[in-house]
């Protein structure tokens, strides 16, 4: 997930314009989908994705990342977590309406490889509530945006998490890794 | 040095900040239902940070509640390392429109004019000068350009609740540039930034 320095994943109206990206960081996000079969969307960063990336590859001027990532979502098994959803225009795409912890039990009982969340802050509270997340990859950005929505809202309880790994990139984002620290 | 011009004073911010941004109460001295959630994280690498810090600065810039808590707390405590005696020797400016009289030693008193008082402050010989906590001051300050470096060290926790560091909406957008990232043995990470030129 990308954030902002003052914890908000965007702007008060979506804004994702801010948020500083580079080569070195494309590579990782490639290694790190690469090692996943699964991506995990709320509604709203749903809509976001299914408009933006079936198409990306084909568009004039389509970086490396834009092709590697198109191809890896385009394969993978996306599920939406919604109330509201009725319907989805991806292939491979179903929605899933609450039951979430029953839900990820059996997606991790299953053979693959593991599940990304991708942005979807208010699903990923609800995961966090529920204590579903084993690692968390936080790209920090060298920037205050001042109001927007923020990473984390509604958590029931503190929760105490383990630094596995921090990286610096060049542009002044740090990429943060946590995981449980009960494992 | 004979001959150098004198650089300003800077202003140091420096945060102990959860994982949300919450900055309330890492201490435990003012009644926070997580107060003291930074003492979950300790390792000998973070004190030996705090310690070179307070040596490097002479000069405590402070929010009331901040204040309130550290003059209640620090005059009473000692230790080997000559932390307690400096926290305790050192100037304090006070930002408090509501208090009239300072108790704990060394203290003076801002009411009014913050930015330019502040400004004051840079301007006189001296090291640089360091806020702790104080919320509401830091986002002054930050509306002032009047933040030459914040250093804000990560602690891997998500807290939910609390007063978050970054309260106030900015007038605008304000990118940082990052001077320093460090790691800490308990899972702490520093982050240091300076204003974007």
């Amino acid at each position: 997930m990308h954030v902002s320095l003052d914890g908000f994943v965007a702007g008060p109206n979506g804004e994702i314009d801010w948020i500083f990206l580079d080569d070195e960081m494309f590579e990782d996000v490639h290694d790190l989908v690469s090692k996943a079969d699964t991506a995990l969307f709320g509604r709203v960063t749903y809509h976001i994705m299914e408009d933006y990336w079936p198409t990306a590859a084909n568009r004039p001027g389509a970086t490396k990342h834009d092709r590697e990532h198109s191809s890896w979502l385009s394969l993978a098994s996306k599920i939406v977590f919604s109330r509201t959803l009725k319907k989805v225009n991806w292939h491979y795409t179903r929605i899933v309406n609450g039951r979430v912890s029953e839900e990820i039990a059996e997606l991790k009982k299953q053979p693959g490889k593991n599940l990304i969340l991708f942005a979807s802050p208010g699903l990923a509270s609800t995961f966090m509530n529920l204590n579903l997340i084993d690692e968390y990859w936080f790209n920090v950005n060298p920037i205050l945006l001042g109001e927007g929505i923020p990473l984390f809202k509604n958590l029931s309880d503190m929760r105490t998490l383990k630094l596995l790994d921090s990286k610096t990139y060049k542009q002044g984002v740090v990429n943060l890794h946590y995981g449980r620290t009960d494992s | 040095m004979v001959g150098r011009i004198r650089d300003m004073r800077k202003i140091i911010v420096s945060e102990f900040v959860s994982l949300d941004g919450v900055v309330e109460d890492p201490g435990g001295a003012e009644k926070f239902k997580h107060g003291g959630w930074s003492f979950k994280f300790r390792d000998d690498q973070v004190p030996k940070y705090k310690l070179d810090e307070v040596f490097a600065s002479d000069g405590l810039l402070l929010g009331r509640v901040t204040y309130e808590g550290f003059a209640k707390a620090w005059p009473s405590v000692k230790d080997d390392v000559g932390f307690a005696d400096k926290m305790n020797s050192m100037p304090k400016y006070v930002v408090s429109t509501t208090l009239e009289k300072l108790d704990w030693n060394n203290s003076r008193l801002i009411k009014a004019n913050v930015a330019e008082e502040v400004k004051r402050l840079k301007q006189q010989p001296g090291k640089d000068i360091l806020v702790y906590g104080s919320g509401k001051l830091v986002n002054t300050l930050l509306r002032h350009d009047l933040v030459d470096e914040l250093r804000l060290m990560v602690h891997p926790v998500v807290l939910g609740s609390g007063k978050r560091l970054f309260a106030d909406p900015a007038e605008t957008m304000k990118v940082l540039k990052l001077a320093e990232s460090r790691t800490f043995p308990s899972g702490i990470v520093l982050l240091s930034y300076r204003a974007a030129k």
